[in-house]
This record gives structure tokens, sequence and C-alpha cells, in this order.
């Protein structure tokens, strides 16, 4: 009989540490066969797997993949919970970022305010006298500064008006400084787009009113918005404009999660049919009786 | 141009044809070959399904 190696003898696998494959497997999908040598396999995991997760995801404009968190509305505490999420944490990296997410998002829930500066692409509308109105996109930069009544979100936006493509400078304020008006969405949310609605203070550049209100949505960054918890409006949004769509994305990554299953436990146990661990027997080290 | 949501179906099932094969077989060959057939299996189940579908409510 011909000497093979374990890896590819046609009887045994080494699968060397099966814990510690299976748990290479739950947090990357293919990891675990790549540790045991088992490259093809490896490639077959990952890419199925992985591919029809992040095909999902992306069908469903980066937002099918969060957990449960807890709502404070009227001084009650609800928890929302997401049951498609238990299929999806067995992606295991992949997934993780939601549970950091959901803290992020239970922690700024009613945070309105403006943590640095935000300097972003914008899309909105000026509206001055009653029918006047025009819609901009350019490039806003907001900053807290020391006002009247302590610190104040402040900035200017720039770009042009959609209607006549004539460009424009404006400096923003906050519309009733110090009082409980919103200025900004919250921090961290699973819209990628942050809504703004300040006052026009001064106009610098172009033919607009001051006083004029600015109301529109800035790019919010990839890491506010990317697996945060989607509220009752946002699931609304997306059922309406994605249909069966938003459906399928949810399905992908689901069934990704499910056939994970099969990965950790091929990582674990081998293949159900026709091969065996290895186990290196007690009689094998011993030399054979003559 | 939108693909219509029933084709869906194709990338979903061999995805889900060549994790089973992958996680019954270990030799690169039999994992494809049981994997097509899954595929055409499944495939033909489903549009079994739908035609029946279709069949009952043609003339709703």
């Amino acid at each position: 009989m011909s000497a093979h190696k374990p890896a590819s003898n046609p009887e045994t696998i080494d699968l060397k540490t099966p814990w510690l494959a299976a748990l290479l497997s739950w947090l990357i999908p293919g990891a675990g066969q790549f540790y045991q040598r088992r490259y093809v396999k490896a490639f077959i995991f990952s890419f199925c797997i992985l591919g029809s997760f992040f095909y999902g995801v992306a069908l469903g404009e980066g937002r099918p993949v969060y957990s449960a968190y807890y709502e404070q509305r009227e001084d009650q505490i609800f928890r929302k919970r997401n049951y498609g999420y238990l299929s999806q944490v067995l992606l295991g990296i992949s997934t993780m970022p939601a549970l950091i997410q959901s803290k992020r998002f239970e922690a700024s829930q009613s945070d309105s305010s403006l943590d640095g500066t935000l300097n972003s692409h914008f899309e909105g509308t000026i509206t001055g006298e009653p029918g006047q109105s025009s819609t901009v996109s350019g490039t806003i930069q907001l900053q807290k500064q020391p006002g009247m009544l302590g610190p104040e979100i402040r900035g200017t936006l720039s770009g042009s008006i959609a209607e006549t493509g004539e460009p424009f400078a404006v400096e923003l304020a906050e519309f009733e400084p110090g009082q409980d008006r919103l200025t900004l969405g919250p921090q961290v949310s699973a819209n990628p787009q942050r809504k703004v609605f300040m006052r026009v203070e001064n106009v610098t550049n172009g033919n607009l009113a001051p006083g004029s209100r600015l109301l529109g949505y800035a790019e919010r960054p990839f890491l506010d918005w990317y697996q945060v918890p989607l509220q009752d409006e946002e699931l609304r949004d997306l059922n309406a404009r994605l249909g069966k769509r938003w459906e399928l994305a949810m399905v992908f990554t689901w069934i990704a999660g499910l056939l994970n299953i099969l990965c950790i436990w091929d990582a674990f146990e081998g293949p159900a049919y026709g091969f065996r661990p290895r186990v290196v027997q007690e009689d094998e080290s011993k030399p054979a009786a003559t | 141009m939108s693909i219509p949501v029933l084709f869906y179906i194709f990338p979903m099932t061999a995805v889900i044809s060549l994790v089973y094969s992958a996680s019954r077989f270990e030799d690169t060959s039999a994992i494809l070959r049981k994997a097509v057939r899954l595929f055409v299996q499944i495939t033909v189940f489903l549009l079994g399904v739908l035609l029946l579908l279709y069949m009952l409510t043609v003339n709703l």
C-alpha cells in the first residue's frame, strides 16, 4: 500500500484541532478548512457563504443586518427584536459590528449634537418667502462654536442651485439657538443620510435671502449607519422602495448564516460521507510483530 | 434593467447546492457532481411548484 499525506488520504482527513477549526469557520466561513489545509473546500465555503451574505447586504442597500436594541419612548423602554439576526450572527465577524452599533445607537438616540465637525455632501432646499424655494446641492461644513447661550452649531454651505446652476455660498446657524428644536438628526442611525435643519444667516455668494430655512440631508459616515438598528420609519421606507428585493436581501443573509452551520460542522467533524477524521491508533506507532 | 425576482432562485439554489455537497463529500469532483445534481433537482421541484400554482390560478 502506498503512503499518503494525511490530508489527501482517501479514507482519512487530518482535522488538526477540530474545535479551533470550527471556531475559525464561525468567525470567517471557510477559515477552519483553510487552517486544515483543505483549500478547495475553504474556497467553496467562503465564496458561496460570504458571497450570498454580501450580495444580500448590497441588495438591501447595506441595511439588512442589525441586532436588537432598546428604545425609549414616552418614559417607557421598549425592546425591539430582530429575530433574523439569530441566523445572521452565525456568520461571525461579518455581523459582529451590529452588536456594537446597537449599543452606540441606544446611547445616541436623543443625541442630535455635533461630535467634532461635519464635512460632507449635502442635498436639500432653501426656503425663503412663501412660495420661494430653491433646490440646492453642495458641500456642508458644520462645527460647534461658543455662542450667547452656550455652544452653537454653525457652519457654511457652498454649491449650486439645481434650477439655475448658479453657484452660491451661505453661512449657517442653528434655527433657534438654545431651544429644543432639532438642528441635526442623531449621529448614529441606520439612514446613510443625516437630516439638517438650519437658518441661513449670511449670504456670501449668490442670490439667496438671509433668514431663509435650509432643510435637507448630509451624507452620514459609513461607520455611523452600517449595521445600525432600523427603526419603523426606515423599515417602512425600505419596504416601499425596494419591495420584494428587501425581503430577498434579508433571506440571502439568513440563508448564508444557516449554511455556515454546515461549514462549521464540516470543520469540526469532516464531511458526512466517505471520509473519516484521522485517528492515530496506538499500534500504528509500534513496530508490527513478526 | 431590474432582474425579475424569480431569477434570484438560481444563484441561491446554486449556493445551497454547492455548500450542502461540500459538507457531504471531500473529493472536489464528487462535490461538483453532486452539487449539479442537487441544483437540477431543486430547480425542477421549484419550477414544478410554480407550474402547479400557475395552472391552479390561470382562470381566476
